[in-house]
């Protein structure tokens, strides 16, 4: 029989015995496990910490996408105004067609010079006319050049489709230059410096307001080299002519025939810390 | 004195070592979680973030598609559209809303033409409504499409061909007219409601000249 005393002695050896034998960990393998722990958790939180940022800059690129594309649409309404009527033209002269690709007429009741490119109506005549010449205003007056725009330029006769009698109305449908030049190199980051603002005109200071205001609400505060920048350049392409409509381009000796148009290309760049996305879109001149 | 034996040469852990490898354990589980939590929160905003964007992609897009067409008629409609009725905004009251206030209904008025053939003036309108009777949040964008003759809702003409859901999960649709500029203020909130997106859009109608 174990006495108490035999338990306890016992119980001391025990002890004893296993943190003699026992090895467990040197500080060394504990913080070792510790720092390969410390490191995953770091790298983690630094992978979800990224995707966070990353999802972040995608919600807010999302939504400016949005607020360029009110941007474009908004300067459709800048570039398709209602058009210049110069005055309140009339015919200064009956005026018989010429028969040819062009026609000349005098215009009277002038305030400033219609622009090579401008197309108008006349009253009592069928057709819309571009202008592809005229003279200087004299007591309001001009001499166009033109021809009808509503119909293929192939055709040998472009004048006037009927008389047109002294008086009658002109009206103009288009503006042959756009209003996009002005909005040129606008900075959009600038939509609250005066300095900036005081170098532009009145109409396009509004909309520098309106849109810096709508994307820095849409893609928030910026960083140093950020950028927000709307540009407009003319572009030339060429296009496929297929005057027969049959849907292949048409040739001249075997040679394919390209037409070239010019188009209003308005940029706009967004430079968002470490992203940049560029958005295009082309109006069409004279169209 | 077997049992004594086999008690002297047992080494498991003593309560200190266990309490420890417990508290251990549930640092590394709770980190573990943690992460994996945090991931899969992402994930959610993620995927729920995508449904918000293909409903408000495809609300803008209907409603600039309608919209822009404002005021178009068909060369061999024998009646003009006028800008006034061409284009319309009202409130929650169905009061006429002028330029430059917010609007919750717009209407467009257009000519369209038939598979016969034939012209058919029609009025579409966009509103924001409730899912389904009896409740009482709006969220649902609608678009009702009626035939009109004059392109104002006579007595006539007050029965919608359709009255359709176009995109889900608004929160707010206010319309702002500026002269032939029409702008669109939006905002949904994502199903799990941990997001509002705010989307602002505008659409130009080059059919009419204010």
């Amino acid at each position: 029989m174990f006495t108490h005393q035999a338990f306890l002695t016992l119980g001391v050896e025990l002890i004893k015995n296993k943190f003699k034998k026992q090895k467990g960990l040197s500080i060394v393998e504990a913080i070792t496990a510790s720092t390969i722990l410390a490191i995953s958790v770091v790298v983690f939180m630094t992978l979800q910490s990224e995707q966070e940022k990353r999802f972040t800059l995608l919600r807010k690129f999302d939504k400016a996408a949005y607020a360029v594309d009110l941007i474009f649409e908004e300067l459709n309404a800048v570039y398709a105004p209602k058009p210049n009527q110069y005055g309140d033209p009339v015919v200064f002269q009956n005026t018989n067609p010429s028969g040819g690709s062009t026609q000349s007429i005098v215009v009277s009741a002038l305030t400033s010079l219609p622009e090579v490119g401008d197309r108008f109506v006349i009253a009592g005549v069928p057709g819309t006319y571009e202008i592809t010449a005229n003279t200087a205003l004299t007591n309001t007056r001009s001499t166009l050049t033109v021809k009808r725009s509503d119909v293929p330029n192939t055709l040998p006769n472009l004048s006037l489709a009927t008389n047109a009698v002294a008086n009658a109305k002109l009206t103009f449908t288009l503006n042959a230059n756009g209003s996009l030049e002005p909005y040129d190199d606008l900075d959009l980051l600038k939509y609250q410096d005066t300095t900036y603002k005081a170098t532009l005109s009145s109409d396009i200071v509004t909309n520098l307001e309106k849109w810096g205001d709508l994307l820095n609400n849409h893609l928030g505060r910026t960083l140093s080299g950020d950028k927000r920048l709307l540009e407009v350049d003319d572009v030339t392409v060429n296009i496929p002519v297929d005057d027969n409509n049959d849907g292949i381009t048409d040739q001249i000796s075997g040679v394919d025939q390209f037409t070239s148009v010019t188009k209003t290309q308005v940029t706009i760049t967004i430079k968002q810390d470490t992203v940049t996305e560029i958005f295009r879109r082309h109006f069409t001149n004279g169209s | 004195m077997v049992l004594n034996k086999s008690k002297k040469y047992q080494s498991g852990m003593s309560l200190a070592e266990a309490l420890m490898a417990v508290v251990i354990s549930t640092i590394v589980m709770g980190t573990a979680y943690f992460i994996y939590n945090n991931f899969q929160q992402t994930f959610v905003r993620q995927l729920n973030h995508s449904v918000i964007k293909q409903e408000v992609r495809f609300a803008i897009h209907s409603l600039q598609l309608d919209l822009k067409t404002a005021g178009y008629k068909h060369i061999d409609a024998s009646t003009e559209i006028t800008d006034a009725n061409a284009i319309r905004l009202f409130d929650t009251s169905n009061n006429a809303v002028t330029d430059g206030n917010d609007a919750d209904r717009v209407s467009a008025c257009f000519d369209h033409e038939n598979n016969d053939g034939t012209i058919q003036r029609k009025i579409v309108e966009y509103e924001i409504g409730t899912e389904q009777s009896g409740d009482t949040e709006k969220t649902v964008l609608k678009k009702r499409i009626y035939d009109s003759d004059n392109c104002t809702l006579n007595n006539d003409d007050t029965m919608p061909l359709s009255w359709e859901p176009v995109a889900k999960h608004f929160k707010k649709f206010k319309i702002q007219k500026k002269n032939n500029i029409l702008n669109f203020d939006i905002e949904l909130e994502d199903p799990g409601d941990k997001i509002i997106e705010k989307y602002n859009a505008a659409a130009f109608m080059r059919n009419v000249s204010y």
